[in-house]
């Protein structure tokens, strides 16, 4: 199905899902919701690294926490190797648990202060018996930390004597116990110093190629995105409004809010004051649980005309390799 | 010092914090000055005392356990450390003013923000009630704030971060201070609205000729929108110098690695090039420079004593002893 004559089935595939969260306002129940998620389509293969970007409220974390099972889709389904995710029995919902592992960006709000990290990374084997048995855990924790990086010696450590980069190796770490096929990161270095940033993405550059994992990636970092994904899908208000090779999305974007995005990055490269040719978009984000019609980016769009407002663009290749949901596709080429 | 006087001169700042488990120099003499229209970046990562240094000038400092221990803050020549907290309570806001990362934190919940702007100009203008109003519409006005009489009823929560943070710049400029202190003044913003929110910053300054302090971790935006930087590492400014030139060619080790390691959009690496290690604990500073751990210039003449900021040949500021001789 995927252009080029790719492999036929993803691995992970989310199809046509909607996630709306009810709002009451007062006594009443009203009847709005937010449009967290309105119909996506992507999908992740084998041992590739998928990208998800976009501001606060275009519903990437909200995509993952679908992804892990934490909320239940309004539409749509998200197939694992051609099952839907929420069609599973209990057992196999923890069997896919179990393949598909979570690193955050909050290292310290995720790792329990009261647990030594041996204790937090032996913790999954506990509620996933029969991985790694009772007397191998302790070797196989010494393991898994200098995998990632971390002194084998410090097993009896606290969360709190760590820096936040190696908190970060501990969460990896603890995400590999299970031998897991994908790793769901989201936002996993963007609280940490950027001198330390980069040792984490080479960390997780280097896991995917020794353990074979996939990864979607979520980020609003863009060059950061860059340096560790295949291919990235960018999302504005719920649905994504460019997908394809990081190249072409990254260096050649031809949706509008992709070249706004990339644009804004606050580029040393141009020269002097940032006096770059800059799109500087007008206005906010629109409101979630009234989300404008037609194009939903047309509010802040410069190139918008009626027929945005008239009629929601697909999100298909209009002609420029990839696919873009505007009427009005263009590729502008990155400097 | 009687040099060509500055409209901010910083000089030899020193913060401690006392704590159970020891003393920390969370600030460790840092000299800096700000001119008119001038916009200094203080550059650092979390620890590296940058965020401290502002409150220090603010004298908003909690203390304890955290002291001034050394220094002086001068405003057109006069010291604010030595001023009495009445003194600077008027000092704050009138001619020193700050914008925080978080505007929501830094807006009062319970007040619409109308109130919370008249009030402010009504207390220290000793404007009237309508007056106070016409003068907060034109600052939101000034701000990029669209139908800002209406504006005025709404509550922070009704907000976006990228409108709330224009209203803390209002608020900031409201009594048109010399100095505006920005800490991480978009970093909680989303990047179209933060390209938005440094256009205005840089608007502002160069129509008012206030001088801005911008204390950031983001080397692009630092060097965006500065004349100036100051690169902080465990306390101490370790390279100053034209914001350009700092970013071109850095002089100091810690400066060049910051640079390497920051992933561009332009390039994907195989290896992104990190900086080894972790920033220090300020309770176990290294002996010496105390970024020779981590540094791959680091000799044994680096463990002697504490690098001082000097001047190179040409002008720039560095506090490594290699600066002339390493290739960056």
């Amino acid at each position: 199905m995927t252009p080029g004559g790719a492999p036929a089935e993803a691995l992970l595939r989310v199809e046509g899902v909607v996630k709306h969260f009810p709002v009451r306002s007062g006594l009443v129940r009203a009847k709005d919701a937010v449009h967290a998620l309105d119909g996506v389509t992507v999908e992740l293969h084998q041992g590739e690294a998928l990208g998800l970007v976009g501001e606060s409220g275009c519903g990437k974390s909200t995509l993952a926490s679908l992804m892990m099972l934490i909320e239940r889709p309004t539409a749509g389904r998200i197939l694992y190797r051609g099952r839907d995710i929420f069609s599973f029995s209990r057992r196999e919902a923890t069997a896919y648990r179990r393949e598909v592992q979570i690193v955050f960006q909050d290292t310290l709000g995720s790792l329990n202060p009261r647990m030594t990290i041996a204790d937090i990374i032996a913790e999954p084997w506990v509620i996933h018996d029969g991985v790694v048995s009772k007397r191998d855990r302790p070797g196989r924790v010494r393991q898994l930390l200098a995998r990632v990086g971390l002194d084998p010696d410090h097993v009896n450590r606290y969360p709190h004597q760590f820096s936040g980069g190696q908190r970060q190796r501990i969460g990896i770490a603890r995400a590999l116990a299970l031998e897991p096929k994908v790793l769901i990161c989201d936002e996993p270095v963007s609280a940490l110093d950027v001198s330390v940033q980069a040792q984490v993405l080479n960390l997780l550059k280097d896991l995917r190629d020794d353990f074979g994992l996939s990864y979607v990636f979520i980020a609003h970092d863009l060059s950061v995105v860059r340096q560790v994904v295949d291919r990235v899908a960018v999302m504005y208000l719920g649905k994504i409004v460019e997908v394809g090779e990081e190249e072409d999305v990254l260096l050649r974007p031809s949706h509008p809010y992709t070249q706004a995005l990339l644009s804004a990055l606050p580029a040393p490269e141009a020269d002097g004051r940032g006096e770059s040719r800059r799109i500087i978009l007008s206005g906010d984000l629109p409101s979630p649980t009234d989300p404008p019609s037609g194009c939903r980016f047309r509010t802040r769009c410069w190139k918008a005309q009626p027929k945005c407002a008239a009629e929601e663009p697909d999100l298909i290749d209009r002609g420029t390799g990839h696919p873009a949901a505007c009427h009005f596709v263009e590729v502008l080429e990155a400097t | 010092m009687g040099e060509a006087s500055h409209l901010l001169e910083v000089e030899d700042l020193r913060v401690e914090f006392r704590t159970e488990r020891g003393i920390l120099k969370a600030v460790d003499g840092v000299t800096y000055t700000v001119d008119p229209g001038e916009v200094v970046a203080i550059l650092g990562e979390s620890g590296s005392g940058k965020t401290v240094h502002a409150r220090a000038v603010l004298g908003i400092l909690d203390t304890p356990p955290a002291f001034v221990t050394g220094g002086s803050v001068l405003l057109e020549g006069s010291d604010l450390l030595k001023l009495p907290s009445a003194d600077m309570n008027e000092v704050r806001g009138e001619r020193i003013a700050m914008l925080f990362q978080d505007p929501h934190a830094a807006l009062d919940p319970v007040f619409s923000i109308g109130f919370q702007l008249t009030e402010l100009l009504r207390s220290r203008r000793g404007l009237s009630r309508r007056e106070a109003r016409e003068r907060a519409v034109a600052l939101l006005d000034r701000v990029g704030i669209a139908s800002s009489r209406k504006r005025l009823d709404s509550y922070p929560h009704q907000l976006s971060g990228g409108i709330a943070q224009r209203v803390m710049v209002a608020m900031a400029i409201a009594l048109d201070p010399d100095v505006l202190l920005a800490d991480e003044p978009t970093s909680s913003l989303d990047v179209t609205v933060q390209a938005q929110v440094l256009e205005l910053l840089a608007e502002l300054i160069k129509e008012s000729r206030m001088g801005l302090v911008l204390i950031t971790h983001n080397l692009a935006v630092a060097v965006g929108l500065a004349d100036r930087i100051a690169v902080m590492y465990a306390g101490r400014v370790v390279e100053m110098g034209p914001a350009r030139e700092v970013y071109d060619h850095p002089v100091h080790p810690y400066t060049a690695g910051l640079l390497r390691s920051i992933p561009s959009l332009q390039r994907r690496d195989h290896r992104l090039r990190a900086i080894d290690g972790n920033p220090p604990s300020l309770l176990h500073l290294p002996r010496g420079c105390a970024f020779h751990p981590r540094c791959p210039f680091a000799v044994d003449a680096c463990l002697a004593e504490v690098p001082p900021l000097v001047a190179l040949p040409d002008g720039r500021l560095s506090a490594c002893i290699r600066s002339e001789e390493i290739e960056l």
